[in-house]
């Protein structure tokens, strides 16, 4: 550690290190939009896990959240509750798609009930693929979503000026 | 000996010491939420996170951004900042206990009206709720006051803090005591006492409850809290019959063990709690208040 960990603290810059507070304190909001709850089980059972990845949380708050995670197969009902959670969430926020449901409608696609994916609604950052997805990963891709997000928004900021 | 700091204003040591309270009220409740996080991280099922974590969210409120702003909702969150500070203050320097909790009250109030200026469902909602928790303060808080001022004769808090090292202030006022600590529980959103309300995550479970604050109005109502919590912290304290650092680090450690009690426990229906905050502050303070005034 020492020497190398000094450099790095002092070389990083005052954004990188916004950027690092930012991608360890990670609230998430879950919606299970229908479906069998498998992934939001999942992602409950690997929170609760000693993993490797930490800092994630959950909250019931839009206001609180940075990720809004969506699970299951979207109907005309839940489309309008989802998009206004999501705009309540200030920016900057991800929205992952988890399970297979919600990428790809799974069973429920072609059932004729006007269903959606996440796609057809939200700009999705990440998707997590699977039925039901690993835990652990649905915790990686959400880390990863928000360190994407930073990335864009820096860089827009950047081009701004 | 007169023992109320108030009088002794811009006089050396007694004012640096108010100063050193104030600043240490301000950093000791997150530092208390840190160990918090740090217990909770080591405990099995639990979740595991950075042992900064308190801190990293009041950073990253602080950046985020809403699509529009609401400017009732910052002014209303930077009101309740400032009355919440004045309050610290007035309770570090020693100042009467009824205008403590005055200050607190406008404070709460800002809070409340902020919440509902947004006019949405949610925040009224928030409104509501927060309506009732103030209401069961101001009882334990005007039942408290008189058992407090029938048996010690005395309002000031710099008075008190005195007199219940060299008097038997904690014994005769046990009930009172107890009463004003859930007022703390409540205010920390704790187990049976939690409104769903909170600074802290202002949620309820499977519902979507928010207000209007949010970005930095919002990280700045978690600080108002906080510093609200220190308050509460600091004047259960003058109760003990110890030195005041020792007694303040006595009701931290106890608040700490509530905190960490919190994990356990399932949360209940806001109207459950409310009810729940009636009978173990409003009922319990008068208890002290009968024993004083009806049976003695």
């Amino acid at each position: 550690m020492g020497n190398g960990f000094v450099k790095g603290v002092l070389l990083l810059s005052f954004a990188d290190l916004l950027n690092k507070i930012r991608t360890r304190s990670i609230s998430v909001f879950v919606i299970q939009a229908g479906g069998c709850r498998g992934c939001v089980d999942a992602l409950s059972m690997a929170l609760s896990e000693q993993n490797t990845i930490k800092g994630i949380t959950l909250t019931g708050n839009p206001k609180h959240a940075d990720c809004l995670l969506i699970s299951g197969c979207i109907n005309e009902k839940s489309k309008e509750e989802i998009m206004q959670i999501y705009e309540k969430i200030p920016s900057p926020k991800a929205v992952v798609a988890a399970g297979a449901c919600a990428c790809s409608g799974s069973l429920f696609r072609r059932q004729g009930n006007q269903l959606y994916i996440v796609e057809d609604v939200l700009p999705v950052t990440s998707w997590i693929r699977g039925c039901t997805p690993d835990g652990t990963e649905m915790l990686e891709t959400i880390v990863r979503a928000m360190e994407n997000v930073k990335n864009k928004q820096a860089k827009g900021e950047r081009d701004k000026n | 000996m007169d023992y109320n700091r108030s009088s002794y204003f811009g006089g050396g040591f007694i004012m640096f010491e108010v100063i050193i309270w104030f600043f240490a009220i301000i950093l000791i409740v997150p530092v208390e939420y840190i160990v918090e996080n740090y217990f909770k991280t080591m405990m099995r099922g639990q979740g595991r996170s950075y042992i900064l974590q308190p801190i990293y969210r009041i950073i990253k409120l602080f950046e985020k951004k809403d699509g529009t702003i609401n400017y009732f909702a910052c002014f209303f969150s930077i009101g309740a900042f400032v009355f919440s500070l004045i309050a610290l203050y007035m309770t570090v320097a020693g100042f009467n206990f009824l205008f403590v909790v005055s200050v607190l009250s406008m404070m709460e109030l800002f809070i409340i009206i902020g919440a509902y200026s947004a006019n949405t469902f949610s925040g009224k909602i928030c409104a509501q709720r927060a309506v009732s928790r103030f209401v069961v303060l101001l009882f334990t808080s005007m039942v408290a006051a008189t058992t407090i001022y029938k048996t010690t004769g005395a309002l000031n808090l710099g008075v008190l803090s005195g007199y219940s090292k060299s008097n038997g202030v904690f014994i005769s006022l046990v009930f009172t005591f107890i009463s004003l600590f859930v007022i703390l529980l409540i205010k920390g959103n704790i187990g049976y006492f939690n409104f769903g309300i909170s600074g802290d995550e202002l949620s309820v479970l499977d519902a979507a409850l928010f207000t209007p604050y949010s970005g930095w109005s919002l990280a700045l109502v978690q600080m108002t809290h906080w510093i609200e919590i220190g308050i509460w912290i600091k004047i259960l304290s003058i109760f003990l019959p110890l030195n005041e650092w020792v007694s303040f680090l006595v009701i931290m450690i106890l608040y700490l063990l509530f905190l960490l009690w919190d994990g356990f426990v399932a949360k209940v229906n806001w109207k459950q709690s409310a009810k729940y905050s009636w009978i173990w502050a409003g009922g319990v303070s008068l208890l002290n208040f009968i024993s004083l005034y009806v049976l003695r």
